[in-house]
């Protein structure tokens, strides 16, 4: 059972616990109202229960109000739903209360008495004083009397009061007729009533009121409280202390009737006056306490009803939540059979068409992100490298291949449009651009270009096309795809090389040794037929030309030989970076730095062949920057995954134009030279199936010629 | 609004009482019968009086308590009641003292003279001592009090919460014990 449930059935249970026993209370209250001159001990009681009752419904009313203000405070969905609906019915129910209440205090708090009173009162009055006059003349009637028997009892001695008491009591019509000495003691009397054996002396008041002289009556009631008179005189006896009489008269049967009725009436009409205020009051009491009750069940019934009548309406905003949030799983339920409970069906409804258009959605990106992982992973794979160009010509993308060709850091140009003519590329991606600029514009075309700025010479051959402007936002711009196919070329042009090595190679080596021969015989013959100095000079400078050129054809020749001659490896595992140490003694006076990672794992190389590629990339480097004023040259090894890169770089002026590939035949800068030195390095890191490139060196800004060696397994 | 005033003012005069004193008492046994002699002094003031001659009739109550102590259990407590209504004929002017038990009445020409006569109860008898346990020791003990559960009910609201009409005496302890 969830909380709130718990909750709610504890307010209701509380409250109307609350409600009954108020109800119960006020009910007996109010019965006791209207009989106003009644005693009812249990009042107080109710009077508590009441307030019990009361103090249970308000303590469960503002436990409901506290709990909805936390609500309000959590934010929790529905709880400015319930506080309004609570309101409003709080107010619907508040105004005809209060109306009742107020025209019911203005009526109870009317005094009816002042209209109705006045002319009862004047009759009751004078009832009463005729009443009064009537026990009045009774009273002196007693008195006259009372004086006839104290003047026949006055000379009686007590004999004769004791045997004629009786008789005077009977013939007067006395109820009572007592003698008293003068200490109070009883002398002798007469009752009518037989049974009575003594009668009460007269009070202190009376004897001193009838000592002074004065005539002493008093009103009193006999046992059947009818009135009577009670009259004491003074008895002189001659020669005897003070004597007193006392009487006691009836009043007639019909005037005890009449008094009766007269007394009652006069009675009840004071204390009907006495009490009105005090009824009234009791009876605003108990309004009051019919309104509290009602207005605090107004309000928990509010609180109530607008928790449980809010309920459906939470959950549809729960659940609109959910649907806000993505989660289209949580139909509404539980819904009144109402209008309420037809928008919740309509909801579920729409939830499951929301649902259905929510899982295709899913399906069609599931298919797009299908494709777009299968094109990624076509783009990451392939060779070429592709970028791409929004609508408004910033790059947009460029795949692993790119990156890896143009050896530029590409980040910074994503979302930038590329450089053109004027500005100064900075990487390789803005010399290719640079060097696209004029095809870009164009739907279709491809384009040779070198990149020899930056990093490393490449041969690229770019296509590149407009992509369709059908689709909206970031598409409809251009891609390129390049190839790096400057290794195809160098290959092709390498093999070309050889062959024409190979043939100079072979049809010159063959008459150059003739013509040596044949020039050595000629000067051997010749100068001693000759007879001037000048001649035999002559020859013999002649000869010599021959000879020197012949020689050099013959370096030539074995140069081609080498280059076109397939070399022979004999790869042993070598310490790379020993070897490199080894190899720098020869360069001891020379500003020849060593940057080589250690360790290295062996490699399996000819050293020889490799001596001969140091010494040669070593000399053209020292060539390179001799006229630098702090020459510098940085022999570098490194470990890169299954291969070593070696590199050599100087600060000298650096390749001028790459262009052209330096590790051609006949391509060179110097003025001396075969033009073969690089051409042969190439050859012999071929041979170890290595790479090499030349380009530009970042760390000395000069030439920088790397080569790589690839790392043999163990077992190979 | 002079009623919801009224209320109000009853409701602060909660706690105020007026004061009744027992100034002298005695016990008696006399033939296995004990007897109480009380001489209590009963202030009336206006309103009550007002209510008396009003026609209201004022129920004062002696409440008279033997109780043997004994913990929560072991105790024994006698309770004996004795009633007086006083009220006011209108025809004589005379103020009157009833017994509602005997329903003896006593007439008395001053409020004075019946307040007197009601607070002076001379040799009532209380309880038979067989109707108490000889092995325990009681204390006496008695109050009066005007008895508010008797009075009309509307007059309740406001002895509830008046002080005019707090008539109540402390306990009189007896200085004699069963």
């Amino acid at each position: 059972m969830k909380p709130s449930l718990n909750q709610m059935i504890g307010f209701v249970a509380l409250g109307s616990l609350g409600i009954v026993a108020t109800l119960f209370s006020i009910y007996r209250l109010s019965q006791s109202a209207i009989l106003p001159e009644t005693a009812d001990p249990h009042y107080v009681k109710m009077l508590s229960l009441t307030v019990i009752g009361l103090t249970i419904l308000l303590s469960v009313t503002v436990w409901q109000i506290a709990t909805l203000i936390g609500h309000l405070r959590r934010h929790r969905i529905g709880a400015r739903l319930s506080l309004s609906f609570a309101l409003r019915m709080l107010f619907t129910a508040l105004v005809p209360v209060s109306i009742i209440g107020v025209f019911a205090w203005l009526f109870l708090s009317y005094d009816l008495g002042k209209t109705f009173n006045s002319r009862v009162a004047s009759a009751l009055q004078d009832a009463l004083q005729l009443t009064r006059t009537s026990i009045t003349l009774r009273a002196n009637q007693a008195l006259e009397q009372t004086r006839s028997l104290t003047n026949l009892m006055v000379r009686m001695k007590y004999t004769d009061v004791v045997s004629t008491i009786e008789p005077l009591r009977r013939q007067g019509g006395i109820i009572e007729l007592a003698e008293f000495d003068h200490q109070g003691n009883l002398v002798a009397f007469a009752h009518r009533n037989p049974t009575v054996m003594t009668v009460a002396p007269p009070s202190n008041a009376a004897l001193a009121g009838v000592n002074e002289g004065r005539e002493y009556f008093e009103f009193a009631s006999d046992e059947e409280n009818d009135y009577t008179i009670k009259v004491l005189a003074k008895l002189d006896k001659p020669n005897l202390n003070t004597y007193y009489l006392q009487a006691v008269y009836p009043m007639p049967p019909r005037f005890n009737t009449l008094a009766d009725s007269v007394r009652e009436n006069y009675r009840q009409y004071l204390s009907y006056n006495y009490l009105q205020p005090h009824i009234t009051t009791s009876l605003l009491l108990v309004l009051g306490l019919i309104l509290a009750l009602t207005v605090l069940t107004a309000l928990w019934i509010s609180t109530i009803f607008g928790e449980s009548m809010t309920r459906p309406l939470r959950q549809l905003i729960k659940a609109t939540r959910k649907v806000t949030g993505g989660d289209f799983t949580t139909p509404v339920t539980v819904m009144p059979n109402n209008d309420l409970g037809t928008l919740g069906t309509n909801f579920n409804i729409m939830l499951t068409t929301l649902r259905d258009a929510e899982a295709m959605n899913q399906r069609i990106q599931g298919q797009l992100t299908e494709r777009n992982t299968f094109l990624a992973t076509i783009l990451d794979n392939i060779t070429a490298g592709v970028v791409t160009f929004d609508r408004q010509g910033c790059l947009q993308t460029a795949n692993q291949a790119a990156i890896a060709i143009l050896d530029s850091e590409m980040a910074r140009h994503f979302a930038h449009r590329p450089i053109v003519t004027g500005q100064t590329p900075r990487d390789s991606y803005d010399e290719m651009m640079l060097g696209l600029g004029e095809h870009l514009g164009k739907s279709a075309w491809h384009h040779e270009l070198t990149l020899s700025r930056f990093s490393e010479r490449r041969i690229l051959i770019c296509r590149g096309s407009r992509l369709p402007d059908e689709n909206s936002g970031n598409r409809g711009g251009q891609v390129i795809v390049f190839e790096d196919v400057t290794e195809f070329q160098q290959s092709q042009r390498d093999a070309a090389w050889e062959e024409v090595a190979r043939r100079l190679a072979h049809e010159i080596k063959n008459p150059l040794t003739p013509i040596r021969l044949q020039s050595e015989r000629l000067q051997r013959k010749l100068a001693a037929r000759l007879e001037t100095p000048d001649d035999r000079n002559l020859l013999e400078r002649a000869t010599d030309t021959i000879i020197d050129q012949v020689t050099a054809m013959e370096q030539l020749v074995r140069d081609f030989g080498q280059f076109a001659r397939p070399l022979e490896i004999r790869r042993q595992p070598t310490n790379l970076n020993a070897l490199l140490s080894e190899i720098a003694e020869l360069y001891r006076e020379s500003p020849l730095t060593l940057d080589l990672q250690e360790p290295l794992p062996a490699v399996a190389v000819d050293p020889g062949q490799l001596r001969q590629v140091m010494l040669n990339l070593t000399k053209n480097a020292l060539e390179a920057c001799a006229n630098h004023p702090r020459p510098r040259i940085i022999w570098h090894t490194r470990h890169e995954d299954d291969r070593l890169l070696v590199s050599v770089e100087d600060n000298g002026p650096g390749f001028q134009d790459l262009s052209k590939d330096p590790f051609e035949p006949y391509v060179t800068s110097k003025s001396k030279g075969s033009g073969l030195g690089l051409a042969i390095v190439k050859k012999i890191i071929s041979e170890h199936q290595g790479g090499i490139k030349a380009g530009h060196g970042k760390r000395l800004n000069g030439a920088k010629i790397t080569f790589t060696l690839p790392i043999q397994e163990r077992h190979e | 609004m002079k009623n919801a005033i009224c209320l109000v003012v009853l409701f602060f005069c909660l706690f105020a009482r007026g004061e009744s004193v027992i100034r002298e008492g005695a016990c008696r046994l006399e033939n296995d019968i004990w007897y109480l002699s009380l001489d209590a002094r009963i202030p009336l003031s206006a309103d009550p009086v007002r209510a008396l001659h009003s026609g209201i009739a004022l129920p004062f109550d002696y409440i008279v308590t033997l109780r043997a102590p004994g913990g929560w259990f072991g105790g024994d407590k006698k309770t004996v009641h004795h009633r007086l209504q006083l009220y006011y004929d209108h025809i004589t002017r005379t103020y009157l003292l009833k017994d509602p038990v005997t329903l003896r009445e006593r007439n008395y020409a001053t409020l004075d003279a019946a307040l007197d006569a009601l607070g002076t109860l001379r040799r009532v008898p209380l309880i038979s001592t067989g109707l108490l346990n000889p092995d325990k020791r009681y204390r006496i003990e008695a109050r009066l009090t005007l008895d508010a559960q008797r009075l009309p009910v509307s007059l309740r609201l406001t002895t509830l919460f008046s002080s005019a009409w707090a008539i109540d005496s402390a306990w009189w302890h007896c200085p004699t014990r069963p």
